[in-house]
């Protein structure tokens, strides 16, 4: 396929028409939307305090894909929807990423004060505790 | 483009023929997007990172896929919209490898820190173990210890009434009181016989473990016989002990000597066994160190 619209006839084809086909571009399919939804959906319920900006940005991108939707831009509203299902994703991931950032600090901490409960020595109350 | 060199090889027909392409349509081309440059510039960074393939392979391949079609879409001079798309889908999978990373790196080093807390929680319980049974062991050889003392003494108290049967000890409100029957001494004298002699040392021996003790050595005697020889009597006797005591090497500040002559008699003078109790000599110890209370301070 890739090497037929490589041809530059078909490339010159191809692209007059697309501009003549751009008002009757197919419909969004709606699963995309609802893709796009959940995937900010679950980036949300990830994200504790502080939601990473790519989320903000997943959300405002879903908005501008129904805009480009009821402008009939149908084309520029399917990427709009891969870029926030994407955008979400990352959001999701980098959650995941700070929250084990976090736990490590946690655990290195309990870690230090562990270590200097033992060189205290066994004497007095310096049971150490489990964390 | 600068691909890995495999993806170069194979991308390499390509560029080509987007070369050849743009030549013969003769466009103007199109400047390269700067989002795709950005794209390509955080890919490198990404993919610079050894350990990125152990924790962000799949999206990494999805940023390569990306790349490579907007580098495609470039060539063809497509639009720029639709560049930069690709451009844009790029960099977001690239940012997911590179989160996937930083989170396998902290909980591989999670997993590290709880190696080492076990570690140190073993050695703390070893340690307390250690402690524990070190203070068991003391405790242990303390009471083998005081056992063993405890023992010694009842053996030498034993050995020291047997031996001899002619001396008491008891304890009251003064001190140890070591009470020296008149057999030890030779009739009517203030000499100690060899026998008494060998007593004293011993009770010596057993005063020398009170190194603090203050000692008062009290001569009585019975009521046979006139009140002032008895008295007499019962100071040199108390006399003859406090030299046996001081060649037995205690020191001589430390002793008191009183004669009581038939005061305080213990038992009736009425009978032979009653007088020979009361023809005694008492060696009292102060276990404090306080000098020992006399009887007419009582």
């Amino acid at each position: 396929m890739r090497r037929f619209f490589n041809s530059p006839a078909w490339l010159l084809a191809g692209a007059t028409l697309m501009l003549a086909a751009c008002a009757s571009t197919p419909e969004v399919d709606p699963r995309q939307i609802q893709q796009a939804e959940e995937a900010i959906r679950d980036a949300r319920e990830v994200a504790d305090r502080h939601a990473p900006p790519a989320l903000t940005r997943a959300e405002e991108t879903l908005n501008a894909a129904r805009r480009r939707i009821d402008a009939g831009d149908n084309d520029e509203a399917r990427r709009l929807l891969e870029q926030a299902q994407v955008l979400a994703q990352r959001a999701e991931h980098e959650s995941l990423a700070a929250q084990s950032a976090q736990a490590l600090t946690e655990i290195e901490a309990n870690l230090a004060a562990l270590q200097r409960q033992i060189e205290s020595g066994p004497r007095g109350s310096a049971s150490p505790q489990p964390q | 483009m600068r691909f890995s060199p495999a993806r170069r090889r194979l991308y390499a027909p390509v560029a080509l023929a987007g070369a050849v392409l743009l030549v013969l349509a003769g466009c103007a081309s199109t400047p390269e997007s700067d989002v795709l440059q950005q794209a390509q510039a955080e890919y490198d960074a990404a993919v610079s990172h050894t350990r990125i393939y152990d924790f962000g392979n799949r999206n990494l391949q999805e940023a390569e896929r990306h790349l490579r079609r907007a580098q495609e879409l470039q060539a063809e001079s497509e639009s720029r919209e639709i560049i930069d798309h690709h451009a844009f889908m790029a960099r977001q999978y690239v940012a997911m490898a590179e989160a996937q990373l930083q989170r396998g790196l902290s909980r591989e080093q999670i997993a590290q820190a709880d190696q080492r807390r076990r570690a140190m929680l073993l050695q703390a319980q070893e340690q307390q173990a250690a402690a524990a049974s070190r203070r068991a062991v003391e405790a242990e050889s303390e009471l083998e210890e005081s056992q063993a003392e405890l023992a010694a003494a009842e053996t030498r108290a034993q050995t020291l009434s047997e031996r001899v049967g002619e001396l008491e000890v008891e304890i009251d409100e003064r001190g140890t009181v070591f009470t020296l029957s008149d057999v030890v001494f030779d009739f009517d004298s203030d000499e100690l016989s060899g026998g008494g002699e060998r007593t004293v040392a011993q009770i010596a021996e057993t005063v020398e473990q009170y190194p603090q003790g203050q000692i008062l050595i009290e001569g009585f005697t019975d009521s046979f016989g006139p009140d002032d020889y008895n008295q007499k009597l019962s100071e040199r006797r108390a006399q003859a002990v406090k030299e046996a005591f001081v060649e037995a090497g205690i020191d001589a500040g430390r002793i008191e000597i009183e004669g009581h002559g038939e005061a305080y008699p213990v038992a009736s003078n009425d009978t032979a066994e009653g007088r020979q109790l009361n023809r005694r000599v008492e060696i009292v110890v102060s276990t404090d160190g306080s000098e020992v209370a006399r009887r007419e301070d009582r």
